[in-house]
């Protein structure tokens, strides 16, 4: 290393989904290199995929993550349907949207309560806070719980839910035990607005980003599984011709690809920040009230007001949730068998952390014959890096523990998931003549 | 016994950390109706259910050199658990870290006991091992009668 020269180094970021580090070189005042490093080992999810049934696709990518299985469920299923043109129904449409509210809640406020939040006060972890502030978080958590039971009674449990079929679900509860979450979930929409205004009352940095913002838009609802790509740069697109504008590329310093705007090959956002710049109009009656009273600066494209964002998602999801509950009836029909045939589709639906893209091929029996799977976090990738850029150029004259505070600080906004986006290998054959 | 009472067996599906789930299991037929008794194999569950009670009871493999199948009895707070670090992830939050973040929240029941089983193969996705499978019923009829309800 040259006198002028400073290296920042976090071996193992924490309180994020998954292992990774972070890399910031120094030359005097400038700053030559930002790396986030992602080391977990490839997880090689599309090439498991191959030769397996399609009806094992929801099963078997509900693995990739603990915390946001449905969304790999949904995006399947989308996908898989698309492509054997089946209709699940409006009945089954909207009761997929009630388990995505569920996994928004349970993903949103365990990032806010135990990831996140403690950034704010200076507390090193959620179990350091939790003896200061055991109201807040003692609310987080029975918020938490309340997404855990949607995913139990319509998954069939809360981590790798089982219950997602192609063309449905394998069963659906009884009336009666869905009305008993009614009471718990009006509490929790009161309750999840309490937390929104106490995230919003935290101090941000001001680190305002010239963001191109990408979400699903749909006309009549707050994007959860359908709708056309939208970004704020203009760009309308079906969700099925992602990868004609979107590509993905390997960096020597990650086990998960980039993905980055094909034309321009720049980096982009996805995620709460961007749903709810794109979509605010379309948040429900009691979220947008509190959006309007939160948030008077639109568009909001600070990454540390994220956390504004998910408690405003978890606000929407209570009270999405909250109607679908209520008009339970049990369906008649849970599911559409598919019929196997060659075809190819495409689907992407919106996880708690972003886009989440699908595509598949299948075979005649039914087999898949390719996967592709564009995770949220390999999205925002390239955008946390040209974010971190254009911070430690802020605060290049900070000593390198404030830095890398503020690093950190960055990087845990996303609630990277970096279990997800971990799966590719590059493999390398060298043969002897 | 009176106090609403959770039973939690704590385990995963490799070989014989299966035990605590094992030893759940057969608990679950033993005690009376209105003890709760559960599986999981992720400590942070605890924090859910903790709050609705006045004692509990985890059961989980250990590994302290004993004999297969020894049960070990510790009291919350054990003072041998003092010394254990605070590595706080939300993939990997042990069951001692659990009890922690439970108690700072003040919402770790009055009355916990820790019930370690040695352990001797964890070898991924095995099965348990059929000398710790034999001691399954005895482990259960020993904790259904400290639990107060054989």
């Amino acid at each position: 290393m040259t006198s002028s020269e400073r290296k920042i180094r976090v071996e193992a970021l924490t309180r994020v989904e998954g292992e990774g580090g972070l890399y910031v070189r120094l030359r005097g005042n400038v700053v030559e290199e930002v790396r986030l490093d992602i080391y977990e080992p490839p997880r090689l999810f599309e090439s498991l995929l191959r030769g397996r049934n399609l009806n094992e696709v929801p099963d078997i990518t509900a693995r990739i993550c603990g915390i946001c299985p449905i969304a790999y469920q949904m995006s399947s299923v989308h996908a898989i349907e698309a492509a054997l043109e089946i209709d699940p129904g409006e009945e089954i449409r909207r009761l997929r949207r009630l388990l995505y509210c569920g996994e928004w809640i349970e993903s949103h406020t365990l990032h806010i309560h135990l990831l996140h939040a403690p950034d704010f006060f200076g507390y090193p972890s959620g179990l350091a806070m939790a003896a200061d502030h055991p109201t807040e978080l003692k609310r987080g958590l029975r918020l938490k719980k309340h997404g855990n039971e949607l995913l139990e009674l319509f998954g069939g449990r809360a981590i790798h839910p089982i219950n997602v079929a192609v063309g449905g679900f394998y069963r659906l509860p009884e009336t009666t035990a869905v009305a008993r979450l009614i009471a718990e979930f009006e509490w929790g929409l009161q309750a999840a607005q309490d937390a929104a205004r106490w995230v919003a009352s935290f101090e941000f940095d001001d680190l305002e980003q010239p963001y191109e913002m990408v979400s699903l838009v749909h006309p009549d609802e707050y994007p959860m599984n359908e709708g056309e790509i939208h970004s704020s740069a203009g760009l309308r697109l079906a969700a099925n011709k992602f990868e004609q504008h979107f590509s993905e590329c390997q960096v020597p310093h990650s086990t998960a690809l980039h993905c980055l705007r094909s034309d321009t090959q720049s980096s982009y956002l996805v995620g709460p920040l961007s749903r709810l710049n794109l979509n605010r109009e379309r948040l429900a009656p009691e979220a947008r009230a509190i959006a309007d009273e939160l948030i008077t600066d639109w568009p909001c494209a600070n990454p540390q007001r994220s956390i504004v964002a998910r408690a405003l998602e978890v606000v929407h999801a209570y009270s999405e949730a909250l109607a679908i509950l209520r008009e339970y009836r049990r369906p008649r029909v849970a599911r559409v068998e598919p019929v196997p045939m060659l075809a190819a589709g495409a689907a992407a639906t919106e996880a708690p952390r972003g886009l989440l893209y699908h595509h598949y091929e299948i075979d005649q029996s039914g087999a898949i014959a390719s996967a592709t799977i564009v995770p949220p976090t390999s999205q925002n990738q390239a955008q946390i890096e040209a974010d971190l850029r254009a911070l430690v150029q802020s605060i290049v004259d900070q000593p390198e523990s404030e830095i890398e505070r503020r690093c950190e600080h960055l990087v845990r906004s996303y609630d990277p998931c970096i279990s997800c986006s971990t799966h590719f290998l590059r493999l390398s054959v060298e043969r002897a003549q | 016994m009176t106090a609403r009472t959770l039973v939690v067996g704590l385990g995963s599906p490799h070989g014989d950390d299966r035990i605590g789930w094992e030893v759940a299991r057969v608990l679950t037929d033993r005690l009376p109706a209105e003890v709760c008794v559960r599986e999981t194999a992720i400590p942070a569950n605890l924090l859910d259910w903790l709050p609705e009670y006045a004692v509990c009871h985890l059961i989980d493999g250990c590994s302290l050199r004993g004999r297969l199948g020894t049960l070990h009895r510790w009291k919350w707070p054990a003072g041998d658990f003092a010394t254990l670090s605070e590595r706080f992830s939300t993939h990997g939050m042990s069951l001692i870290e659990a009890l922690r973040f439970a108690e700072r929240l003040q919402i770790l029941p009055k009355d916990v006991t820790i019930w370690g089983v040695e352990i001797g193969n964890t070898r991924q996705a095995a099965d348990l091992s059929a000398e710790l499978s034999e001691q399954i019923p005895t482990l259960a009829e020993t904790l259904a009668e400290e639990i107060g309800c054989a």
